[in-house]
Formats: C-alpha cells, structure tokens, sequence
C-alpha cells in the first residue's frame, strides 16, 4: 500500500510534510501506512504516540471522537504525588511519586506546583492516618507533618478543627494543553491524527493484526461518540491503515475494542467502568491540593485549578463508557462531603460539574483497590499477534504507561529502540504548528490583545481564529484557551463563537468543499449545550441565576425553543413561549 | 492585592454585560475593555489561566485599557448582581499603573493626584505670586501657565483664577467660627477643591447652612482620596483616609457623635462615604472604627439640605419672598440646566437638589434631553492632562452636545447656567461648551439671600 | 442678610414617599409611571436597571395576541412621552438565530421588520433575495452570514448578506459602542456614504434591508429613515443579543421622562437589606443607614432571573429531588415572602399573592405591599406580562396611597 495520504491543509506548511491533523467525514476515506496504529486520543493513547515518535517510528494515531474527549477530559487536574493512594495501594502511591517528579520536569509549563496537604479531621479515624504513613514511608513519599494553625494560616477556609495535616508534592496539571501541544509536537514531527475515525475492524495477515479498517463519523465530538456508541455502521465508505503493531489505548472501551479481535481477545482486558463526578467552584478557594486523610472516598480532594477549584469525586459503576452528565445526587454528596473540609461551601459560588469514567481493571474494581495498568500483548495470551492493548493506570501515570507499551512495541518490531520521554521536554506549544493565518500565539507568553472573544476567560479574537482556522472546533479551542469556561458558560458568547467560526470559513479548513452553515450552528449548539449541561446540576446561586436567564434568553430573543430545547414534559402554567 | 471578598464577589458575575452597556468609557473607547473585563474577569483570572500559565501582567492590563477607566461608578449600578465592579476594576487600574509611563504624563497626574501637597504647592506659592504680579501681572500668569503645561496639563484646559485668600479666612470673614453656640453643630468638609481652588462655593455652602440654623465648624481635614483611588494610588489614599479617618473622628467627639459631616463635593461625599473604612483596614481596629463612624456621619451636602435642612430653607425663602407671594410663585432667576454627576447617582440619593428647587419654587430650569444625562468625561482629574483631553470630550459627547444645543435653544437673550454639584463636571463643561456654571448651592444662597 | 431659623434636630437618613417602587427593570418602571400618574409620590429603589440590557426590545406575548389593554395604552402613552414610540407589531420578526419570534408591541422602527412585510412583498421574484441581511464585521455578536442561512433555512426564501467594515474609527466593541457611535452625526454622514457604495448592489434586488440593533443609542429613527433613503429600501433593525442597545434606550429614556419632571425619584446601586413590618403592614424598607418609607410599596424585583428569589444550595438539591423536601420555597431577600413554582424551571417561580398582588410572609398578608413583573408568581414571562402586572399594581398602589393619606388626614 502506498504511504501516501493526505493529511490536513497543514501539510504543505510543516516542516514534515507527511505529518498533520485531520477530523474526518462519513464520506472520507482513508488509505495509509505506519510503523503502528495507536487507537485512542486520551492521555494514554497520546502519551503512546508521543513515545513512539521520540523512539522515531511512524505513527498513525485514530480517534473516534475528539482529544480528550473521554475520561482524560474529565479527571479533576491533579497530579498525585501518590498519597492518595499511600494507604490503599504503595505500589501505585510509588509509581505516581516517580512519575510525578518525572512529569515536574518534562512538562513542567503545565504544572502548578500547588503542593498538596492531607488533613484530617476530628471525626476520621486515627488508624488511617498511622496505616497511611505506613504506606507513604514505603513509598518513599516525604509527607512532612505541619502544625494545624499553620496549615489555617495559609487556607484560611479549611475546617478550622483539623486534628492533623501533612504537606505532600501533589500538583495541580493542565491536561489539555499537556496533550494537544505532545499531538502536536509528534504530528509535527510526521505521526498523523485522524478525529473522528472509528475503527471497525482489524486487517489481518498470516502473522495476526496487520493494521484497522476505519470509518469516518463526521458531525460534531458528542455525535461522533454517539454514532461510535451505535451498532448501526454509520458509513460503508471505509479506510485502512496498515500497520506492523495496533495498540488499543481506548480506556473505557478498551474491552470492545479488543473485541473485534473475538471474544476472547476482550476477555484478555478485564475493565470496569466506573463513574465518578466532580464540582467546579467558580473561585480558588484553596491554593494547595487539599485531600482528607481517611479511606478514599467521595468528597475529599479540592484541588485549585487556575480560578477555580475543582472537588471530586465519586464512585459508581457505569455502564456506558461516554463520560455521562453529572447528577444533582451526585453534587448534593460532594457539597455534603466537601462541607466538612470547607465549612460554608454551600454558599460557595458554583461553575458548574461533569462526570468520567474510569477504566478500572476489573481486579482492582473500587476505591479500595489499587490504580495500576495494564499491558496485554495478545500475541502472548491466545489472541491475535500484533496486537497491544494498555488500559487501566491514571493521568499522572500516564507516561509510564506509554513507556512500558513503547518497550514492548520496540520489541514486537524486532527493532532497538529507547525510551526518551524521561529526559525530552514537552513544549507548551502556543499555537497549531499547521496554522496557515499568521495568528497570535496562544497562551500567555504574550500580552492580551482586544477584542476578546470570551470576557469572561480573557481569551482575544485574533487567538481564536488563529486555532479556528487550523480547522480546530470550538470545543478544542475551549479546551485550549478556556474560552467558555468562565461565569457565562457559553450563554453570551456563543453566538459570536459562530460568528468567528464563519469567519474562518469553517468547516471549509478541514478540507470540506465549503463553509457550512449548518455545521457552524450545529457546533455552536453542541458547545452551547454542553456547556450548560454542566451548570444543570449546580443550579444554586448565580448559576440558578445564569439558568433563568439563558431560558429566557433563548425563548424570548432567540427563538431557539423549538429548535434545540431539551424535550420538556409539558406545557407549564406561567411559562412564556412566545 | 488579592483579598478573598473581592474574588468572593467576582465569582457571582453572569457575564451579561449591563456594566458595559453603561460605561461611558466602554461607549467612547474601542480601546477599552470594559468592566466587565476589568473588574470581574480579571480578578477571576488573577492568578492565571490553565495551572502552569503565568498570571496577568501589568502589561496585559495597560493592553486592556485598565487605565481609561474613569471610576464614575455607573457600573456599579449597572450590575444586576450587585457587585462593585467598580471597586475590582480600580484594582485592575492599580496594576496596570504599576508599569513606566510618560515622564511629562506621570509628572502631573502625580502631582495632581496628590492634592494636598498640590495645595500646599500652592499656598506657598501664593505669597511670592502675589508680589510677582504686582511686578508684571501678564508675565507672571503666562509663566505659571507655562509652568503646568510643561507638567502635563492640556493648553485646552482653563484654569481657575487662583483665589486671593484661603478658605479658612473667608470662612472667618464670614463669622463661621463665631456663630451662636446653641444651634446644631455641623462638620463641613469642604474638599480639596472648595479648599484650594474655589472657596466661594465653600462660602455658599456655609452661610445656606448657617441661614438653615446650624452652626458651621470647618474641622482640620485633608483630601478625600478620592485623586489617589482614581489614579490607583491606593498607599497614597490609605494614607489620605487614615489623617481624615483621624481628624474627622476627633473633630466628631468635640462636637458630639451625631454630628453630621457635610461635604458640597458628591466625590468626597462617595470617597468618605464607602472607601473610607476599606482603607484604614490595615491601620488596625481603632482606626476602622473611626472610620466606620466618620463614613456614617457623612451627608452630601444636597441630600442634608434636601433632608433635615429643608424646612428651614422653605422658612427662609417664604421670609425673603416677602408677605404676599407664596411658595409656589416662581422666583426670577435664569434659565439653568442640572447635571447629574455620576458620583452623585452612585450615592443612591436621588437627584436632591432639583428636588429642594421645586420645593423652594425655584423656576427656570431647562431638560437639555436625555442624552444629557450621563458622564461628562472629566473623570475627576483624567481629563485635565494633556493626553486625557481629547479623550474626555470623546466621552462626554453626548452630555456635551446635549448642554451645547440647550445653550442654543436658551438663546443669548436668557443665557444657561449649568449646575452641578461636582466641580470636575462643571470645569468640564465650561470648557467644553463655554456655559456658566455654578454650584447648585450657590444659585440657594443668592435665593435666599445669603451669602 | 436674613436672620437664622433654628432647625428642626438633625433626623436619619429617611426617605419618604407615597409609592416606593423596588426594583427599575421593565415592571418597575411601568409601575412606578402608573403611580406617578395617579398623582402619588413615587421613589425607586433598585440595584440595577434590571434585566432591561438582557431585554431584545419586543413586547412579545404568550403565543396568543390577546386584545389590547389598558396597561398597553398606557404603555404606548408613556413610550410616547419619553420619545421611544410603540405601536403594535404588524407580524413575527426574525431573531437573532434567525427563528420567528411574535411581537404584540415593537419600536415604530421594526414596522416593516415583520416577516410578512418584506417576504410578501410586491414584485419580489422567486430567485431574488427578499431581505438583505447586514453585519458590522466589528460587531461579533451578530454575524451576518449566520444568521442569514438560519433564517433562509426557517423561512424557506432567499436572503442575502453582507458584513461591512464601519472604518478605523469603530473599533470592535459591543452593540452599546457602536450604538453610540451612530448618535455621532458626523460619523453617520460618513457611514451613509460607506453603505450607499457596499450595499448598493446587493440592495437592489432585495425588498428589504436588517440591520444589526445598534444604529443609535438616541438617533434611530433619524438614521433608519436616512438608510432608507439612501438605499432605496426600507431598513430596519432586528433583535440582537445582550447587552441589548434596545433595552438600553427604552431604560434610559424612561427614567430621563421620569425624573426630569420630577415625578419619580430614583435610587439605584442600593440593595435593600432589612425591613420594618408591623401587623401585616410595611413600614419601611432599609438599604444600609437609610431608610425608605412610603404608604405602599411595590415589589418589580424579578423572579430568579432578576436576582428577586434566591436560589440555595438545598432548595436545588431538594426541588432535583437528591435530598428529602427542606424548603417550601425560594429565598425572598427583602421581606422573606412566601413563593411557589414548578421545580427546577426557574422561570415559573414567583412571590404567592392574592389575586390583587398582595403577597404573603409565612401565611400572614402584607396589606400595603404589591408584587408586579416577574417576581409575581403567576405574571406572564414576558415583557407583556411585566408591562400588564406592573400597570396593575402602579394603578393599585397609587390608589391605595390616596386611601392610606385620607385615613392619616382624618386621622389627624
């Protein structure tokens, strides 16, 4: 099969032309060839890719829907020093230790050295905190015993009770922009990344798995999963990738994905999924990660994420595997847990709460069980050779994960290769090494320039269309300026989200015939209602407020009733339709 | 400089932009973010975006435009929520005033902004001028002239006559200290500008008080502060509040706790009033608590007329109407024309003198529209310099061009008069539309014959 | 010199009035001018001006087009007297996502913005544009081309667009910056010579030309019937989104009429926080060291939307059903009143009242206190249903303030 392909507009500007991004339709199809097929766009998948770009193989990375669009889009942004886990499972407590001195220095632009304290209180039971310095000294984690009022003294909020605290290295960690600047820096240097692109088998030849077929969903990120999700082949037109190795890095469905292979194959993956829900406070309320020293369980971690803080989590067994909406009951527990670290937290301003899931192995299933991977080469377990799936592990082992898999990749290649991804530096990349528009950067190495876009997350106009226009959704460029994640939550600024979106001809720069217009409000929508999917379960205060009046925004002024309205019961006495 | 109550407030913003839509500055300046931007957001965001990014700069504010805020406080009535968006942006100000600017700029807005010493400045420099102009008047004017333009100060910009005599004496002219020891005591603080520049609206204010029955006491007091919060010299307004918060205090306890502090100036009124107690906060628990009590004592001079004082003022216009005519008989004046100062419409007082004319019968008054009622773009002292000239005529336009027409309309047969409590505004609207102008007291004390 | 009168002793900060309207949204308005009419003293407390920012400018009614009322008369009066006339919506106007909306009452300035004008328009051809859709390219919050296929896919005709750059001068802003932009007279000559050269050829075949709702804070109607010459087409505004240059002018126009005559008094920025209740009546309302009294009061403080009911932590988590029923209702700030509605569809809740708008504190009536606008469980949401509560209880509680001071005369 001939290598060629094609691979964004982008190709033609980058240094390796052969590299680049694309987010694929029904009706494209796809033809080429790779070292290895890496499945999956989350941590663990791009964390492969970027292994095995560094070890100079040629990478073809698929996802069914959109970066971190699945569990790694929706942990809570903390990276552990392990002391979560000190008291359950060392053996994971002392591989998050070393990952996270590890991931201090090579991706250091995406980490906030928070630090992190473990406190308890009155009420929690002694013996954990005794069993817990256990499990920390085993570890070798330094948890360095601090007198409470000194711990009050600089998070002035916390219970004011605490019966001990200990300072450890958790951090707080900027998934997204960890992830897109590792895609872009391999698709830079030649891996290609297909969004949207489902696979729906394997190609096989005499030796085992020689590649995937694949199917374009097209449509926005929650359609795209949601036409993965379905048994109904969304398009006959399909693609093939030819590949020496295909790993299987699809987390929660890791198991399914296995499956194509046979039964047997997916039973050589025992994981479980279970759900988990988190609460953003619209305010940093603590400026160290705060986590309760008892048994883990629901409620006990704050960690302060730039404005905000986020609380998570919970535990509960999922039977999907696209993260779910998180429920009011699920909130109400968080607030009712958190309120005993922070007392008054009920009248704490709300942003807004989301859901993920975790790919546990099944052996492991619940909190009291550890956090550790998985590398299956099913090659050495009845199944096909050829065949790699690396599932369970956690965002802050994510890279030890990837290093373990590019090993045994190496090996399977019959080639001798190196892991770097301990020594080279992850750059924050400040804007798509494919952008064609001379845009500003991104991030902030520069000075703001106006107008804004978003006021509320400061992010500029020229920013935005300048990752707009390497054919990015509105959802990517949330996930990387925070555009929307401010106190409005899309209800003022998406429309000139669309705007913007049709002043770049979108989605025309991601190789489709014409702008659309369709597409732009389709995609304006899916950002609008995602984003006050997440406020629904935190409708207290403002965001009540915030709820109220994007009703009656969009029932008196816009007119989006009818169109986009969530299925009402019924008619409600007193309600304005008009 | 982050305080938690402030990020507290912010985090209750919707995002629905009312501040904007009421901004003048938002309105006029393309350039300026607004205070939506400014305040909310940007106390939000203080400590930076995704962990790892930096947290703003001084740079990233001064792109943002923090520093053409005018701090009118129209904001604060604008939000739905509640919030002192004002208070946020004037911290946002602060930062970004942090970074090198201009030399000639910073030069005057320095020395503007710190009134005292200006005052100071001043006084000392009555003596020498005084006989200097003897010697040569003309040169002696085109050389102090000459002096503050070099400073910074707009060539565009009138200047007040510098008064022959300070305050203190005029008001001693008058018989301030020596009124009846029975009647009602008042505190008046006169402000910077009725103390340096213009004492005869101080004096107005004076004798309508004493004619209402009071007795006038001008305690030991110093600027408002409200320059230095303006500018987002906030240790340079501390320092202000603190000598007030002292003096006022001392001055109330001679004169007993209940002792109204009555100011002609809305900004002084609004500076004493809500910024007072926030600034000696860190001058400790007494020093608060004086402050809190001072910030409690102090009325607007309108809103006391208006209020307690009113009947006493009807008392004497009756008397001065004469027998025969009754209230409700217009008394002969000229046309005049109010403006609101924004100050004034953050004080949530209604509109007081407007109301004490119509219950005095004072006629005359002409609605220049509504377009007229908004900021005249002085923004206290922002306007006065060279680069902030144009700027507030830019901003003030609507107002302007509304006094401008209403002049036109009036005619030269009966020409306008412009009131305003706020000197800022009437300077502005002096030089923008050359109509006389006049302190609302002052048209009172000619009323009622006093003065 | 006039000799001294002796004072009376200095008293607290107190305001008194016949009527104190709470609240300075669209309800408060509105009934603040029905009391002043009635001949009441009448103040205005409020923290804002609303949600009038958030307001598109259309009185728009409840699917049906019930028969014009009293309180529209008045309405339209008042809009007269403060110089922002409405009249009656001839037909649906497009919204700002390009859907239909239904307007009872609209400025004169959208007459021939109603759908039914300019897609029935005589001489149309089928393949022509019937509406020419303009943007400002610095105004982001209305873009042309989007909005225009939204309504070509909702109306099933042709409609054109355009985005025009308004020159260095404009800056990007939002709609109140330009909307002041266009008040400049000088500026708006300038403009008509730009748009007469950009829009000209896709004018011509259209029978209609939208504008974005930003040609002028105080000038519309001067600068709409200017385009209109120009182009040779009618020109008009259409809805926009918040902060609605619409909303901004009716408020500003309103208050101006009702100060400048000295019929209605306005104290805005406070935020009331305490009250005086005596035996079912009010006495007076507390804002920090001041104090607000009056005969009658009336409540305009919004629903939910408006910030008048508070939502807490345990009523969302009671009222989504995660937690057993703690709260029988939303927290009411000023007076603690009782309020009810359907669960989590904020916009349904409202203060209880009988049926003249009385509210109540834990079953006990407040005889002197009114509820009107959104606040008022029951009101229409609407900017009709604000306008049509907000007459009654102006009209009420100036009535009830004429009674209240003959009783007191009487009395004394």
């Amino acid at each position: 099969m001939s290598p060629k392909h094609t691979a964004g507009h982008g190709a033609s500007v980058g240094r390796r032309p052969t590299g680049g991004i694309r987010w694929l339709s029904s009706h494209d199809i796809i033809l080429d060839h790779a070292d290895v097929v890496v499945i999956g766009g989350g941590a663990t998948g791009i964390g492969v890719l970027w292994d095995l770009s560094l070890r100079g193989l040629n990478v073809v990375l698929l996802e069914q829907a959109g970066l971190a669009s699945g569990t790694s889009g929706a942990f809570h942004g903390l990276l552990h020093s392990g002391g979560r886990y000190a008291g359950s499972d060392p053996l994971t407590a002392a591989e998050c230790l070393e990952e996270n001195r590890i991931l201090r220095q090579v991706a250091k632009p995406f980490i906030a050295d928070t630090g992190g304290l473990f406190v308890r209180l009155p009420d929690d039971d002694p013996a954990w905190e005794r069993r817990w310095l256990e499990g920390c000294r085993a570890a070798g984690i330094a948890a360095t015993p601090i007198p409470p009022e000194r711990v009050l003294a600089r998070e002035p909020r916390l219970n004011r009770e605490l019966a001990s605290a200990y300072q450890v290295p958790d951090a707080a960690v900027d998934g997204f922009g960890l992830l897109w600047s590792m895609l872009w820096s391999a698709a830079e240097a030649g891996a290609r990344v297909y969004f949207r692109a489902k696979v729906s088998d394997f190609l096989y030849d005499e030796h085992g798995v020689r590649g995937v077929r694949l199917t374009g969903l097209g449509g926005t990120e929650d359609e795209a999963a949601a036409a993965a999700a379905s048994d109904a082949p969304p398009s006959t037109e399909t693609g093939e990738i030819t590949a020496g190795v295909v790993v299987n890095a699809t987390g929660p469905w890791a198991a399914d994905t296995a499956g194509l292979a046979g039964r047997a194959t997916a039973q050589a993956v025992p994981v479980e999924r279970d759900q988990g829900a988190m609460l953003i406070l619209n305010s940093r309320l603590v400026t160290t990660v705060v986590n309760r020293l008892r048994a883990p369980s629901d409620g006990d971690i704050l960690v302060p994420h730039g404005p905000v803080t986020i609380l998570g989590t919970t535990s509960r067994r999922s039977r999907g595997a696209h993260h779910p909406e998180a429920r009011p009951e699920d909130v109400r527990r968080l607030v009712d847990e958190g309120r005993a670290l922070v007392p008054g937290l009920d009248g704490v301003t709300p942003l807004r709460a989301y859901a993920g899931v975790r790919p546990l192995l099944t052996s492991q299933t619940g909190r009291g069980g550890g956090r550790g991977f998985l590398l299956v080469d099913h090659g050495d377990c009845g199944g096909p050779r050829g065949l790699v799936t690396v599932v369970g592990g956690k965002f802050t082992t994510f890279r030890a994960m990837a290093e373990a898999t590019g090993d045994l990749v190496g090996r399977l290649m019959g080639r001798r290769t190196a892991c770097r991804t301990r020594e080279v530096g992850i750059r924050r990349l400040t804007r798509s090494p494919f952008a064609v528009a001379a845009g500003r950067p991104m991030g902030r190495s520069h000075a703001l320039a106006q107008p804004l876009i978003c006021e509320c997350e400061l992010v500029d106009q020229p920013q935005a269309l300048s990752l707009l226009d390497t054919g990015l959704g509105p959802v990517d460029l949330r996930r990387l300026s925070r555009l929307g994640m401010g106190g409005c939550q899309g209800v003022f600024c998406a429309q000139r989200l669309a705007g913007a979106l049709t002043e770049v001809g979108w989605p025309g720069n991601r190789g489709r015939p014409r702008p659309d217009a369709a597409l732009v409000a389709a995609e304006t929508e899916a950002f609008r209602r995602g984003r006050l999917s997440g406020v629904a379960a935190v409708q207290w205060g403002s965001q009540a407020r915030l709820s109220a009046v994007a009703t009656a925004l969009d029932e008196l002024t816009l007119g989006r009733d009818a169109q986009t309205a969530p299925p009402s019961p019924e008619a409600r006495p007193g309600e304005g339709t008009s | 400089m982050t305080r938690p109550e402030k990020i507290t407030a912010a985090d209750s913003c919707l995002g629905c932009a009312s501040c904007v839509a009421a901004c003048p500055v938002s309105a006029a300046d393309p350039s300026f973010a607004g205070p939506k931007v400014l305040g909310p957001a940007v106390r939000r965001r203080q400590t930076g975006g995704w962990p790892g990014e930096p947290p703003l700069t001084a740079d990233d504010l001064d792109a943002l435009g923090a520093s053409l805020c005018l701090q009118c406080h129209q904001c604060d009535l604008a939000c739905p929520s509640g919030l002192a968006v004002s208070a946020m942006t004037r911290e946002s100000k602060a930062l970004a005033a942090s970074r090198p600017d201009g030399v000639w700029g910073r030069s005057v807005r320095r020395l503007l902004v710190d009134q005292e010493r200006f005052g100071r400045m001043v006084a000392t420099v009555r003596v020498f001028r005084r006989a200097a102009r003897r010697l040569s008047p003309t040169l002696t004017s085109a050389f102090e002239l000459k002096g503050l333009r070099v400073l910074g100060l707009s060539p565009s910009r009138s200047l007040p006559e510098p008064p022959a005599r300070p305050l203190r004496a005029l008001l001693r002219a008058a018989g301030a200290a020596s009124a009846e020891r029975q009647r009602p005591p008042i505190l008046f603080y006169a402000g910077c500008h009725a103390r340096f520049h213009a004492p005869a609206v101080a004096r107005a204010a004076v004798s309508v008080l004493q004619a209402g029955g009071y007795r006038v006491i001008l305690p030991a007091q110093v600027c408002c502060a409200a320059p230095a919060l303006g500018a987002g010299r906030e240790e340079l307004a501390a320092r202000a509040a603190e000598a007030n918060a002292r003096l006022l205090g001392r001055a109330l306890e001679r004169a007993g706790a209940g002792t109204p502090i009555v100011t002609p100036c809305p900004s002084c009124t609004l500076a004493l009033r809500e910024s007072l107690p926030a600034l000696v906060a860190s001058a400790g628990t007494g020093a608060r608590e004086l402050a809190v009590r001072v910030a409690g004592n102090v009325w607007d001079l309108g809103e006391f007329l208006a209020g307690p004082a009113r009947s006493g003022l009807e008392e004497v216009r009756d008397r001065v109407a004469g027998p025969g005519r009754s209230r409700e008989t217009p008394m002969d004046t000229p046309a005049w024309a109010y403006h609101v100062p924004c100050h004034l419409r953050a004080l949530g007082v209604g509109r007081p003198f407007p109301e004490l004319f119509a219950a005095l019968g004072l006629g005359g008054g002409v609605d220049p529209g509504p377009a007229a009622d908004g900021c005249c773009g002085m923004g206290g002292l922002s306007g006065l310099t060279r680069e902030g000239f144009a700027r507030s005529l830019a901003v003030g336009a609507p107002v302007l061009g509304s006094y401008g027409r209403a002049a036109e309309e009036a005619g030269a047969a009966r020409p306008l008069v412009l009131l305003s409590d706020c000197p800022a505004c009437r300077w502005q609207i002096a030089d923008a539309t050359r109509l006389a102008t006049a302190h609302p007291v002052e048209f009172i004390a000619r009323l009622c014959r006093v003065g | 010199m006039t000799e001294p009168v002796v004072p009376a002793p200095l008293r607290r900060r107190v305001h008194d009035y016949d009527v104190l309207v709470v609240g300075a949204g669209l309800a408060g308005l509105v009934a603040a001018a029905r009391a002043a009419a009635g001949g009441a003293r009448v103040g205005v407390v409020a923290r804002s001006t609303g949600n009038t920012s958030l307001w598109s400018g259309l009185v728009s009614a409840n699917g049906r087009q019930p028969r014009r009322t009293p309180a529209d008369d008045f309405f339209v009066h008042e809009c007269r007297r403060a110089g922002i006339p409405y009249e009656e919506c001839p037909g649906p106007l497009l919204s700002p996502s390009g859907q239909l909306r239904a307007a009872r009452l609209a400025p004169v300035w959208w007459r021939s913005a109603a759908v039914d004008f300019w897609v029935g328009a005589r001489g149309a051809s089928d393949t022509a544009p019937r509406l020419l859709v303009v943007g400002f390219t610095e105004l982001g919050d209305y873009p042309a081309p989007f909005i225009a296929a939204q309504a070509e896919q909702a109306l099933g005709v042709r409609i054109a667009q355009r985005s025009m750059s308004l020159g260095r001068a404009a800056g990007r802003g939002l709609e109140s910056r330009l909307a002041y932009l266009f008040d400049d007279r000088t500026w708006f000559t300038s403009f008509l010579d730009m748009a007469g050269k950009v829009l000209a050829a896709d004018a011509s075949p259209a029978a209609a030309i939208a504008f974005p709702p930003v040609l002028g804070l105080f000038e519309v109607e001067r600068n709409l019937s200017e385009l209109t010459l120009r182009l040779g087409k009618p020109a008009f505004e259409l809805p926009g989104m918040p902060p609605s240059v619409p909303g901004l002018r009716f408020w500003r126009r309103w208050r101006h009429a009702l100060e400048a005559d000295g019929r209605v008094t306005f104290h805005l920025g406070l935020s009331l926080n305490g009250s005086a209740v005596e035996g079912g009546v009010c006495r007076a309302l507390l804002a920090g060291a001041r104090e607000f009294r009056a005969r009658v009061f009336v409540l305009a403080t919004g629903g939910v939307a408006g910030g008048g009911l508070e939502v807490r932590a345990t009523d969302f988590f009671s009222l989504a059903g995660s937690s057993r029923p703690e709260a029988a209702g939303l927290h009411e700030p000023i007076l603690g009143l009782d309020s009810a509605g359907d669960g989590l569809h904020w916009n349904t809740w409202g203060l209880l009242t009988d049926a003249q708008g009385r509210p109540e504190r834990a079953g006990q009536r407040l005889e002197n206190v009114l509820v009107a606008g959104w606040a008022r469980s029951g009101c229409e949401r609407t900017a009709h249903g604000s306008i049509q509560t907000g007459y009654q209880a102006g009209e009420a509680a100036g009535r009830l303030a004429q009674s209240t001071r003959a009783m007191e005369a009487s009395g004394a």
